[in-house]
Parts: C-alpha cells; sequence; structure tokens
C-alpha cells in the first residue's frame, strides 16, 4: 500500500513536469517571436516589441525562464490580463474557475445518479432489449457534439417554451438567457446554470454508464455469483448484496476521471451559452493572443485534472485493498 | 507471408461485413458513413452550385425542400443572408471534415502504431520513458491542447510559399494527428508486448531475422485487428473534434462551408431570421457523428468476436 502510494505521487510530480514543460515550451519552441505576438504581431514596432520581451524576462535562456515561470506560477503571480485591462490573471481565473465549478458540481449531481441507473440496468440485462435501448441512446443523442446539443437546448428549451405560459408560471426558473455576470452568487445563477449543467450531464451521461455496464457484466461472471446462486439466495439479494457493491466500486474512480472529461467539455458549453467560466475565458484569450493568461488557464486546468486523478486513483487503492499499480 | 496476411484480412473483413448486418444499427451507420463519403468525393458534382459562394440575390429564401412530394425545389435547405444556397454548402462541407478527419486518423495510426510497435518490442527504460512521457501528456485535455496549438499556430505570420506557412494551413490535421499518436502508440504497444511472446516471434528471433522483419512481418500483421478497433474509434472522435473546433472559430475560416463554422455563423439574432442555416448543418453534423459512432461499435464488436 504504502508502496503504491509513493509511486503514485512520484508519478504525479513527473506527470506535473512534464504538462508543465509541454505548456511552457509550446509557446517557446514555435518559430516566431511570443513578444511579437503579445505586441500585436506585424504592425508593432520594435521598440515595443522589444519593451514586452524585457518585461516578461524573454532575454534570459528558456531553462532560466522555465523555473522562473514555474516559481511564479506555484507562488499565483501569474501576471496581468492583456486581453482584459486592468485586471489580474490570477482574479480572473479565480473567478471564473468559482463559476465552472459551479456548474461542474450540477452536472456531476445530475449525470452521477442517471448514468450508474442506466449503466446497472444495461449491465444486468446484456445484449437483451433495455441494454440495446441504452446504448443506443448512449451512442447517439449522447455522443453528439456539446454544441449541438447545447445549441438545441437553447432554441427549444430557452426560447420556444422559455416563451410560452408555462414557463412564465414557473417564473425565474426558465432563464431567458444564461448569460449571467461573472461574479454573480450561487443563487443567483442557479438558473441560468441548470441548462448549461444539463448539456454536460449528457456528455458525461455516456461515458460513466458504459463503464458502470462494463463493471456490472464482469462481475455477474465472478464464480462468487455462481456460488450465492447456487446456495438457493434470492437473485435480488445476490444483484443487491454482491454483484452491485464490487461492481459499483471503480464508479469513485470513473467520477474523479468525469472531472478531466467535464474540463474540455465545458470549453464548448461554456461558449455555447456564453457562460462566464473558465472555458469561455480561454476562448477569450486565445483570440485575444494573451499568451501569459492561456499558459495560466492551461496550467490551472492541468492542476485541477492531475489532483482529480490522484485523488481517484489513492481513493481506490482505499477502498479497495488488493490494488496494485499497474 | 503477405498471401496470408491478405487471406487474413480478407477473411476479417468477411465477418466483419457479416458482424454488422447482424446487428442493424451498425449496418445503417456503415450505410450513412459511405453515404457521406460519397457526398465528400463527389460534392463539386452533385452540389447545384459547384462553388459554395455563389450568392443570388434571393436572401433568405425558407427551404423548398417538400418530402412528401419528393421534390427538391430551387433551394431545397433554404438560403443563408448572403443568399447562398444552404444545400450546397452542406453537401461541399462534407469535403473538408473527412478529409482534414479522415488523413489526421491515417497520420496518427501510422505514426503511432510504428511507435507502439518499437516501444513494444524494445522493452526496457526506453519504453519505461515513452510510456511515462505518453501518460503525462495524455493527462492535458485533447481540446485544451489543440486550441492553445491552433491560436497559437495561427497568429505567427509567415512568408507565404514557405513551409511554415504549408504547415500552419493545416494546422489543425497536424493538431489532429500530434493528439491520436500518444493514444494509437499505447494500444499498439500493449498489444505487442503479448504478441512478443508467441512461439512465431520467438522462432523468427531464432532464425535471425531483422529487428524490422520481426517487427513488420511478423507482428504487425497480429497487431492489425486492434489497429483497426482503434482507428476507427478515433476517426469518430476527430469528426466530433473538427466539428467542435469549426464552431467554436478555430477550424476552417470564413467563407469555407465549414459545417461547425456554418453552425457557429448563423447562431444568436440570425438564427431567428434564418433557422434553416443553423439547423441542416447542425443536422449533418449530428448524423455524421452518431453513423461514425454506430459504425466503429459495429466494427470493435466484429473485431472482438473474431479474436
Amino acid at each position: 500500500m504504502l508502496q503504491f502510494l509513493r509511486r503514485r505521487f512520484l508519478f504525479f510530480f513527473f506527470t506535473y513536469l512534464v504538462s508543465s514543460l509541454t505548456i511552457f515550451f509550446l509557446l517557446r519552441i514555435l518559430p516566431g517571436d511570443p513578444a511579437r505576438v503579445i505586441a500585436g504581431g506585424r504592425e508593432a514596432t520594435e521598440a515595443q516589441v522589444a519593451e514586452i520581451r524585457e518585461a516578461l524576462g524573454l532575454n534570459a535562456s528558456l531553462p532560466q525562464q522555465y523555473v522562473t515561470w514555474a516559481a511564479d506560477f506555484i507562488r499565483g503571480e501569474w501576471g496581468d490580463t492583456i486581453a482584459f485591462r486592468g485586471a489580474m490573471n490570477r482574479d480572473l481565473i479565480m473567478e471564473r474557475s468559482v463559476n465552472s465549478a459551479r456548474l461542474a458540481l450540477v452536472a456531476l449531481l445530475m449525470s452521477a445518479p442517471l448514468a450508474l441507473a442506466l449503466g446497472v440496468i444495461a449491465g444486468l440485462f446484456e445484449n437483451k432489449l433495455p441494454d440495446i435501448l441504452i446504448s443506443l441512446l448512449t451512442l447517439s443523442v449522447v455522443s453528439l457534439p456539446e454544441f449541438v446539443t447545447g445549441l438545441f437546448l437553447i432554441n427549444i428549451v430557452a426560447l420556444r417554451w422559455g416563451r410560452s405560459e408555462l414557463a412564465a408560471s414557473l417564473g425565474w426558473w426558465f432563464p431567458s438567457s444564461s448569460a449571467v455576470p461573472a461574479n454573480a452568487s450561487f443563487a443567483e445563477m442557479l438558473p441560468a446554470l441548470w441548462l448549461p449543467a444539463f448539456a454536460a450531464t449528457l456528455v458525461m451521461l455516456a461515458y460513466i454508464s458504459r463503464l458502470t455496464r462494463a463493471g456490472v457484466i464482469e462481475e455477474l461472471k465472478r464464480d462468487y455469483v455462481r456460488t450465492a446462486a447456487l446456495k438457493g439466495i434470492p437473485w435480488r439479494m445476490v444483484i443487491w448484496r454482491h454483484v452491485l457493491r464490487n461492481a459499483l466500486l471503480p464508479t469513485v474512480t470513473v467520477i474523479a476521471l468525469s472531472i478531466s472529461w467535464l474540463v474540455s467539455g465545458l470549453v464548448v458549453i461554456e461558449y455555447v451559452f456564453g457562460f462566464p467560466g473558465l472555458g469561455s475565458l480561454l476562448i477569450a484569450a486565445i483570440e485575444r493572443r494573451d499568451l501569459l493568461l492561456v499558459q495560466a488557464i492551461a496550467m490551472v486546468t492541468v492542476t485541477v485534472i492531475l489532483f482529480a486523478n490522484l485523488f481517484a486513483d489513492v481513493a481506490y487503492a482505499l477502498l479497495n485493498p488488493r490494488v496494485e499499480l499497474a | 507471408m503477405r498471401a496470408l496476411t491478405i487471406s487474413r484480412l480478407s477473411v476479417a473483413f468477411g465477418r466483419t461485413a457479416r458482424t454488422q448486418l447482424r446487428h442493424p444499427q451498425s449496418a445503417a451507420g456503415t450505410l450513412l458513413v459511405a453515404f457521406f463519403l460519397i457526398l465528400a468525393l463527389f460534392g463539386p458534382q452533385l452540389a447545384p452550385h459547384s462553388n459554395p459562394n455563389d450568392q443570388s440575390h434571393d436572401v433568405r429564401v425558407p427551404p423548398t425542400l417538400d418530402p412528401g412530394a419528393l421534390q427538391l425545389g430551387e433551394h431545397p435547405f433554404g438560403t443563408d443572408r448572403l443568399g447562398r444556397d444552404v444545400y450546397s454548402r452542406v453537401i461541399l462541407g462534407a469535403g473538408s471534415i473527412f478529409r482534414i478527419a479522415g488523413l489526421g486518423t491515417l497520420l496518427s495510426v501510422i505514426l503511432g502504431s510504428a511507435l507502439g510497435l518499437f516501444m513494444g518490442y524494445q522493452g526496457g527504460w526506453v519504453d519505461e520513458l515513452i510510456g511515462r512521457v505518453i501518460d503525462a501528456l495524455l493527462a492535458i485535455p485533447a481540446l485544451l491542447l489543440a486550441l492553445v496549438l491552433i491560436g497559437i499556430i495561427r497568429n505567427l505570420d509567415f512568408a507565404a510559399g514557405s513551409w511554415q506557412a504549408a504547415l500552419a494551413d493545416n494546422v489543425i490535421l497536424l493538431v489532429i494527428s500530434l493528439l491520436y499518436i500518444p493514444i494509437v502508440a499505447r494500444v499498439a504497444r500493449s498489444t505487442t508486448l503479448d504478441i512478443k511472446t508467441r512461439e512465431f516471434v520467438e522462432a523468427a528471433q531464432i532464425r535471425g531475422e531483422s529487428q524490422f522483419y520481426i517487427i513488420f512481418r511478423e507482428i504487425l500483421p497480429s497487431v492489425i485487428p486492434s489497429l483497426v478497433v482503434e482507428a476507427s474509434l478515433r476517426f469518430s472522435y476527430a469528426i466530433f473534434l473538427v466539428a467542435s473546433l469549426g464552431f467554436l472559430g478555430f477550424g476552417a475560416r470564413p467563407p469555407s462551408p465549414d459545417w461547425g463554422l456554418m453552425v457557429n455563423e448563423n447562431r444568436g439574432g440570425f438564427y431567428q431570421l434564418t433557422p434553416w442555416a443553423l439547423e441542416f448543418p447542425a443536422l449533418a453534423i449530428a448524423i455524421l457523428v452518431i453513423a461514425v459512432n454506430l459504425m466503429s461499435d459495429g466494427i470493435r464488436r466484429a473485431v472482438q468476436k473474431g479474436s
């Protein structure tokens, strides 16, 4: 166990190193001058470019630049934004991260129970009608790109139904638009939150339910299930007491892993719904050539994902003492 | 050896076809993909306007398609706010999504499987190091990496006609292959690890065959089934990614008839004016994504049954 934890933490730091190197060098190794890109491309004067190069410390050697940059990131000094004048990268990212986390939380609360139920049903009825229907559902509707389902939800639910009398009687629960101020409180944001969260739910549904299905099918083939059935234990009891308990163990991992899925899915969903989260900030930052902001967002995202993966593995190891690091 | 490989592959192909037929949803998916492939290949001949940016004075014409009477009319899917024929644009848009997703998949499968075969056969610290780096790279979400790469490369300016400019023009294709090379390599590696302990590989080693020969003539044929499954899966993700990037404004540039771009250009306020200009390309994306998913699911099932 201790050895597992040690190797897992070692891998965590190695992964962190490789991904931070990737993010850093992506912006340096490519042909072209980052200072010139920040200064505004070809129109920028030599003096402007030189000034930015000095300010960013681009005159130092590459390894030196990396160390300075990494140390600044750890200390929370992420610089000022160029795209959103007057704001600090850290404040901007923190505010948007909170919003994205709210969206992710609501989406997880919606999708996890639904996906587990669908996955268990599909697994118990392997290759029978319920399984076929569920797999058709997860392969089709749910596998659509986020922007297609998102636009469908906006146009049908928000614009068409949102103007009906039913929606008017439901009041604030029906959002007329999901554009909310970035610093709104959770309660203020909730009406604008559930529609994009539902779109994110659909993205995760397929993933979680298919893994759950595979877990249930695998567990049903075990010897102890047959033994329990032959002992005369009612099948219902075998399922609830034995199969589900073991099959659902990996779902801890699955849910933590779906956080990294969520991160990329949220970029598109936030953009479609105009939701002020980290994903829409990333797109704005790239469009406005704010390379420092892009780097900081990428680092924050990777940090969240790596911690989620670490948590998943450690939690799984604690729950299942037989685990060994593959 | 080659004859044997070909006959084995044709048997596998026949089995795939039969399994596909037994599952109607996979057969339907495959047929739909074939239909879109025809559109992609013969789009300019099939579309009423072979230039996607032909403008007429009839702006915002509603769809003239009448499914009941089986009539297409002059503008089956209507025209957009600039008077361009949406039907022609949807047909012509199939070409770019198939070209980028298809070539990207092909490139990543070739390079990724070469890397994976080498890693798996070589073993030792080389394999361990590359494997760990691959694991670490895969921790970064593909879309994030794609957006950052495309965003940067597009903002660099290169002299027209230079190799860098050619590279920047095909940046999406390159990014897709770059993203999928490590994933394909991982699959090829794990299958190779399994195959290389078999007797026929040992026999070749004892015969004194070269490493190149063993990897490509002895091991590769046995790795192909799992590569086919992975390739079809990668293709479905690539279609998804190309459509999403186009929608986010990081794919094809206007005025090209890219489906994702068309959806993005016609949302918001324009949706109220010309809903059809958004709905038909969105429908095309939806049908293609589902069809590719059903097809790759069928391929996976067939190959798993065969092994």
